[in-house]
């Protein structure tokens, strides 16, 4: 391919509603979330943790506000003329956004609703390149430079700067696309090591690599955050995750050709900004270290870890770069998707099953369900439907009186309503692990446990106590500590009960 | 991980991790700080 760079403007669609794009949720944002958007309009360092280290003290503080970094320098350190932006999926209220969903919506309804979306898909729109926005800027061969963008080196004995955002593949024989996450350290202008972990992306290249064919790849560096959401889903291989994202987004997500494959190979036209290029068969990269999602370096990695070769980098005009992950490398609110998910599945085993608690640290490899036990034996079954799924190690069922989003009530119950000898089976080292998890002590098979803190039904067990709700409702706060009383009270975060 | 090893950079001495797959593999390391690439005989320290 030779090099080239081709510009223009995007073909009015006057009459027909604005697609879901970075830049809509950002106006969403501006109107319903007033002062969660800032820019930072000094230089920063993205390769020299300047933007990590500018995310860590505003955590401290606990704000977590969108920021665009208005003068980011790129990787041949000059100042970029695309922004970087960080956060934009990082709290409730940016999520319950990016969903059209009220200020009220629980953290267990915003579950529910990435369930609701991932059953109602949406089959994706196929336009052309003059409807594109992401077509505006096409840089082809040598003009596709990933040194001339602002990315970011994330954590500390990172082995170089990454690109943490969703690549998408298509099997070769179903056709099906499939979006995941995937760190991939830059090593050149056009090449990245990409690492890939034995799931549905793996299968897909290795039936390209058995038949020594290059597998076309796609990275979108910035869209709207329910396309990075949709990207979180795990389901079953045949689904095309292009009409789940639909679903996410609530409408078809368009689709254009890719510079590189054609229409062989469809990429997103609304996105900020698309990488394509080939994952090439036969050949493996040194890759990393990495912080990773459990919160600890990944290793320097080989054998898993593939080349990724660029082709094309194309961007609409105002284009911004994206990264989903924190100073932790985590992505929190983002992954909420996934307690959707543990959610259908305990609940197919259990219909009393009420919440499901998967995103955090905490909850990485272990997940807090709680639940109306109707038999003895419901816990058992809802541990067992949990493990069938992701990379399940340690799964606690409570029963449903226990908010598993608060950790005070999780051990309160731990303490209260486990026997460790009766409560607490383990399970020997007979499942796939995550790699990622620092404690395996093989590379990848784990051994599991289900702790059952759920009360007994056969026997009577003391009650909770408490304030009856018939005072509660009676008692009017203020009646007894008028407002300009209350008001001048601390808050009082050290008192563990409340 | 689930494992890791300890290698030693003979240009900056510092250490990073590699997975113990990659031991004798006859791949070069890369350390993440100097960005020197170097075989594992090289290393000053290795450790499991």
């Amino acid at each position: 391919m030779t090099a080239q760079t081709t510009t223009r403007t995007t073909a009015s669609r006057d009459k027909a509603p604005r697609p879901k794009s970075l830049a809509s949720f950002l106006e969403d944002v501006k109107r319903e979330l007033p002062g969660e958007l800032i820019h930072v309009t000094k230089v920063v360092d993205p390769a020299h943790y300047d933007v990590t280290a500018i995310i860590k003290k505003l955590d401290a503080l606990k704000k977590f506000p969108i920021i665009i970094f208005d003068k980011p320098l790129n990787l041949k350190g000059q100042i970029s003329d695309i922004p970087l932006i960080m956060n934009a999926e990082i709290s409730r209220g940016k999520v319950q956004v990016a969903l059209d969903l009220p200020r009220s919506a629980s953290r267990v309804d915003i579950a529910e609703e990435c369930l609701r979306r991932e059953e109602h898909r949406v089959p994706p729109q196929l336009v052309s390149k003059e409807e594109a926005p992401v077509k505006e800027v096409i840089k082809v061969g040598e003009e596709a430079d990933l040194t001339k963008l602002p990315i970011m080196r994330h954590h500390e004995m990172d082995g170089g700067p990454y690109i943490v955002m969703a690549s998408t593949v298509k099997d070769r024989k179903t056709g099906v696309y499939n979006t995941s996450y995937h760190r991939m350290e830059i090593k050149g202008p056009r090449l990245t090591a990409f690492y890939s972990s034995p799931r549905h992306l793996w299968r897909i290249f290795k039936d390209y690599e058995d038949n020594g064919l290059e597998c076309p790849v796609s990275t979108v560096l910035g869209h709207h955050p329910a396309f990075n959401m949709g990207a979180c889903y795990q389901g079953p291989f045949e689904v095309d995750e292009y009409h789940i994202i639909g679903g996410y987004l609530g409408e078809p997500l368009r689709l254009v050709p890719s510079e590189t494959f054609g229409d062989a190979f469809m990429v997103p036209a609304d996105a900020d900004m698309v990488m394509e290029g080939a994952l090439i068969p036969g050949k493996r990269m040194v890759e990393g270290p990495f912080g990773e999602a459990p919160g600890y370096l990944g290793p320097q990695r080989y054998n898993t870890s593939l080349r990724y070769e660029v082709r094309a980098i194309t961007y609409r005009r105002g284009a911004m770069i994206q990264s989903i992950i924190t100073p932790e490398g985590d992505k929190p609110w983002l992954d909420i998707a996934r307690e959707g998910a543990y959610l259908r599945r305990v609940r197919e085993a259990v219909p009393g099953v009420k919440a499901v608690c998967k995103s955090g640290r905490h909850a990485h490899y272990s997940i807090y369900i709680s639940m109306k036990k109707m038999a003895e034996g419901d816990q058992g079954r809802a541990a067992a439907a949990a493990f069938t799924f992701d990379h399940t190690k340690n799964v606690f069922v409570f029963d449903e009186d226990i908010d598993v989003f608060d950790p005070t009530d999780i051990l309160w119950a731990l303490a209260t309503r486990v026997q460790p000898q009766r409560d607490i089976s383990i399970i020997k080292d007979v499942m796939r692990g995550n790699m990622l998890d620092p404690s395996l002590g093989d590379e990848i098979k784990t051994s599991a446990m289900i702790v059952d803190a759920t009360r007994p039904l056969g026997r009577p067990y003391s009650p909770v106590s408490k304030c009856p709700e018939d005072a509660l409702a009676r008692i009017k706060l203020e009646d007894f500590v008028p407002r300009e009383i209350l008001d001048r009270i601390p808050l009082d975060r050290t008192t563990y009960w409340a | 991980m689930g494992q890791c090893a300890l290698i030693v950079c003979p240009q900056c001495q510092k250490e990073f991790i590699v997975s113990p797959h990659m031991l004798g593999l006859g791949v070069e390391f890369h350390c993440p700080f100097c960005d020197n690439y170097f075989p594992q005989e090289a290393s000053p320290k290795v450790k499991v």
